[in-house]
């Protein structure tokens, strides 16, 4: 990467990057705590998750008020200007995949327990998909690769299909065991914050797409 | 877009003695629509727009090879007059150079000089008018007669402009028309050239790259004597096709 | 940090000093060329203005009938070639009954000047009745009176140093206690050409001269010079043969003003047979002389009008010529004042080539056209300091002081002129 004739730019650019990849790994460590609970109920961990909602908001702020200074004092151009307008729409996705795993967190808190007849992990391989394609988005913004960034929103088709066979199976269950229908329930809406994480990932890597080429395409 | 080209540059290279100061440029500048002309100090950008009007004959060691075109005419052939050129042609320039006489006077010079008013009456009116159109006239209206050089820069810059515009240019080169003003009186003078691209076409060499995209709808990026990029000034500025385009408006070392 | 503060205060110390020390040259210099300004202005003046005024001496003329019209034909021309000289002499014997010998009547006619004979004539024949009868009139004293009485201090002299004898001395004393001695404004002085009398003498001719001779120059050498001046700075292509020319204008201004008085002789005299001594002469000679100074004063001014104006003329399509003469002429006016100033006090004070071209003549009429002979202010005074008599050394030096009043005159003109331009910068 070329280097701006004034260094301070260089340096709020890059501190930029490297809080909003720390937001991102913050996040990241939320949603896999997330989908762990869908495995093993934890209520401890629960509480943590949604405690630590708190400071993902706090990041966004700074974030954005980082960038509204750079934009500012820099008036940038073409590629630098790319860089913090998707700076600034990545940390208010980020917030919102946060608020998507934080409340995963807060539905395992009002199921506490799990029914001994429901058998299914369905929920969780789903999480573990989303968690996936988070990760790639992320290292598709940190590494700043296009082809990584093209890999995501691939895979999220197959996460869409994974939810709707999590999705019909639970409808099944709840058919066949009519005591069970609460605890579904409270699932299939973990199911369904899982599936916007997954949308939100694409939308991420859509946006480092849209840094390095200049379009959405 | 059927846009209609008024300036057509092929192939033209500019030499101080033996230096060469441009190389190859061609580059057309459409009609009624302000092309803004970018680049580092001693690009060759100012040196381009001295000879849209043949200002350089005035420099001795200027040479000049290749066509300029306005109008179907090559403006460097041996039939077209320099002086007639001019008339055609205006420019402002960077610091503001109001003649050491009355408001009026600077206005009235031009017009006079061509013989474009053929009496008293019709000379007020057309400076009147031409003052009107600078922006200029409700600030000054009830001091006409004041010498031009008691102004403050911004109003100077504009009375240049109406002194420029009183002639009836088609084309009106501004060679860093707001170096020298403050950011209001620039404001001024950008608002008066959104103006004024309705009527004329306007040709504008700036250091500002924000300037450039806030008052031209193309622009041309010059370096090291050669055109390196042309385009519509929205592209240009988010994203330009030429590495060499991206490192300068972005202030990277290049 | 500090040690850097340290050295540039010893540094200071220095460099104040030399500072203090050319402030106080500086002004030495400047209380010494006042001093030596005030000194020579005194001399002058004191000794100038006593030839603003002249001695007059009281006689009752008795305007005898036997001398001056025999006949009593009252003929205008039998009474202008009357002689009245001894009609003067005649009545001042009159004023001293003792008995006087022939040398006394001569030293005692030569009381009055030599003019008021004429005077008395023109006078009688216009007033024919005083023919027969009495008139107390007041005649001119000739020069050496004149001298004794402006110059006290003679008295005490030696009579061979004095000028006037012990008896005329005497005589004059007489005249003095009975109140028929006053000094009243030398009207000669400001009406007049040369004289052989010193009394009789003005400088009105050589100023006229003068002036005609200026005139002429300046006429010839300012528009052309301006011309000039502006056609090598602005107009003309710059190579080798126009730095030629410029080398050589910068050596003209500097050769000595005696060269170009050989010049005119030789054209305008000899080849082209103009009249000698003439103003129009003087002027083409001292034009001559001027021309280069001016062109360098109008070059130079020209140089250091800013060229955005001359841009701004171009870029509305003006030419060449229009920008030049519409916009920077106008500025570069004050510049070429001070250029016109120099060279016209130089001209006005030259007197070196007008003597080549022959003014240098005694003329004892006042030109009235460019063609008649006449004389310059310089020239007047260099005559009159080299003349023996006593009486034009007073002359000479109200002779410079009318050249320093026509130099002020003239200079704060063009001032006047150069204020008015640079207003409007």
């Amino acid at each position: 990467m070329k280097e701006h004739i004034v260094t301070t730019y260089d340096e709020d650019l890059n501190s930029l990057k490297s809080n909003l990849t720390k937001m991102g790994l913050n996040v990241e460590k939320q949603i896999y705590n997330a989908v762990d609970l869908t495995k093993i109920i934890n209520i401890s961990k629960a509480k943590e998750v949604v405690e630590n909602d708190k400071d993902i908001d706090a990041l966004e702020k700074k974030i954005r008020g980082f960038a509204t200074i750079t934009l500012s004092k820099r008036q940038p151009l073409a590629d630098d200007l790319r860089q913090i307008i998707i700076s600034l729409k990545i940390s208010s996705i980020l917030e919102r995949i946060g608020d998507h795993a934080s409340n995963v967190a807060g539905r395992i808190l009002s199921v506490k327990k799990a029914p001994d007849s429901y058998s299914t992990d369905s929920v969780h391989q789903l999480g573990l998909l989303v968690l996936k394609n988070f990760s790639t988005a992320l290292s598709a913004y940190d590494q700043e690769s296009k082809e990584i960034a093209q890999s995501v929103p691939t895979e999220d088709i197959t996460i869409n299909s994974v939810y709707e066979t999590c999705f019909r199976e639970h409808l099944h269950l709840m058919m066949e065991d009519r005591d069970i229908i609460g605890f579904c329930t409270q699932m299939l809406f973990i199911a369904k914050e899982l599936e916007r994480i997954g949308d939100l990932s694409k939308v991420i890597s859509k946006e480092v797409i849209y840094n390095l080429q200049g379009t959405l395409k | 877009m059927a846009e209609k080209i008024k300036i057509s540059t092929k192939k033209v290279n500019v030499f101080y003695g033996d230096k060469k100061a441009l190389e190859n440029i061609n580059l057309e500048i459409p009609e009624k629509k302000v092309t803004s002309l970018i680049g580092p100090s001693g690009c060759g950008k100012s040196t381009f727009i001295r000879c849209l009007n043949r200002m350089n004959d005035t420099i001795d060691i200027c040479r000049i090879e290749g066509k300029i075109i306005i109008d179907n005419e090559d403006i460097y052939s041996k039939e077209i007059d320099p002086v007639l050129l001019r008339a055609k042609v205006g420019m402002v320039f960077q610091k503001p150079n109001p003649f050491p006489k009355s408001i009026f006077e600077n206005v009235a010079y031009g017009p006079r000089i061509h013989g474009l008013a053929k009496s008293d009456d019709e000379l007020d009116e057309l400076v009147t008018q031409s003052l009107v159109k600078a922006g200029l006239f409700q600030e000054i209206k009830d001091r006409i007669h004041e010498p031009g050089t008691s102004l403050s820069g911004g109003q100077q810059q504009r009375l240049c402009i109406a002194r420029t515009i009183a002639i009836s240019p088609q084309i009106i080169l501004m060679d860093e028309p707001c170096s020298a003003l403050d950011p209001i009186a620039t404001a001024v003078i950008e608002e008066l050239i959104d103006e004024l691209a309705k009527n004329f076409t306007i040709v504008i060499v700036t250091h500002s790259m924000q300037q450039a995209a806030r008052v031209s709808q193309q622009t041309a990026f010059f370096h090291m004597g050669n055109l390196i990029e042309v385009g519509r000034t929205d592209q240009i500025f988010s994203t330009p096709s030429q590495k060499k385009t991206q490192d300068y408006i972005t202030g990277k070392i290049g | 940090m500090t040690n850097n503060l340290d050295r540039v205060e010893l540094s200071l110390v220095g460099r104040k000093r030399s500072e203090r020390l050319f402030k106080f040259y500086g002004f030495l210099g400047i209380l010494i060329a006042f001093l030596f300004l005030i000194t020579i202005l005194y001399s002058v003046i004191s000794q100038g203005q006593k030839a603003f005024f002249t001695t007059f001496i009281k006689v009752n003329i008795f305007f005898d009938s036997e001398i001056i019209d025999p006949q009593n034909q009252r003929n205008d021309e039998d009474i202008r070639y009357a002689n009245f000289n001894k009609i003067i002499t005649e009545s001042l014997k009159k004023k001293f009954p003792e008995n006087l010998n022939k040398n006394d009547s001569k030293e005692l006619s030569s009381f009055i000047s030599s003019s008021e004979a004429d005077y008395l004539s023109e006078f009688v024949v216009k007033n024919k009745d005083y023919i027969g009868k009495y008139k107390n009139m007041w005649l001119l004293a000739s020069s050496n009176i004149d001298v004794i009485v402006k110059n006290p201090e003679m008295e005490d002299l030696d009579e061979e140093d004095r000028l006037i004898s012990n008896k005329q001395l005497g005589w004059l004393n007489q005249i003095r206690l009975n109140n028929e001695l006053k000094k009243e404004l030398n009207k000669n002085f400001f009406t007049k050409a040369d004289s052989t009398e010193p009394e009789q003498a003005g400088i009105w001719g050589s100023l006229v001269g003068s002036f005609l001779t200026l005139l002429i120059t300046l006429v010839l050498s300012f528009p052309v010079a301006v011309a000039a001046g502006v056609f090598l700075e602005e107009l003309a292509p710059k190579n080798k043969f126009t730095e030629f020319l410029e080398v050589n204008i910068n050596n003209l201004a500097a050769v000595p003003s005696i060269i170009y008085g050989l010049l005119g002789l030789a054209i305008f005299l000899n080849i082209m047979h103009l009249p000698r001594s003439a103003p129009i002469v003087g002027g083409m000679v001292l034009a001559l002389m001027t021309l280069p100074t001016i062109i360098i004063a109008t070059r130079s001014s020209l140089k250091s009008v800013p060229p955005s104006i001359r841009e701004a003329a171009i870029g509305l399509g003006a030419t060449r010529f229009q920008s030049v003469v519409d916009h920077v002429l106008p500025l570069a006016i004050p510049g070429i004042m001070t250029g016109t100033i120099i060279g016209m006090s130089r001209a006005l004070g030259e007197s070196a080539p007008l003597l080549m071209i022959g003014m240098v003549a005694f003329i004892v009429d006042v030109p009235t056209t460019f063609l008649d002979s006449s004389t310059a202010l310089p020239v007047q005074i260099y005559l009159w300091k080299s003349t023996a008599a006593r009486g034009f050394v007073e002359l000479t030096a109200a002779g410079v002081i009318v050249l320093l009043v026509f130099l002020i005159l003239m200079n704060g003109l063009a001032v006047f002129i150069r204020q008015k331009f640079e207003k409007k910068w």
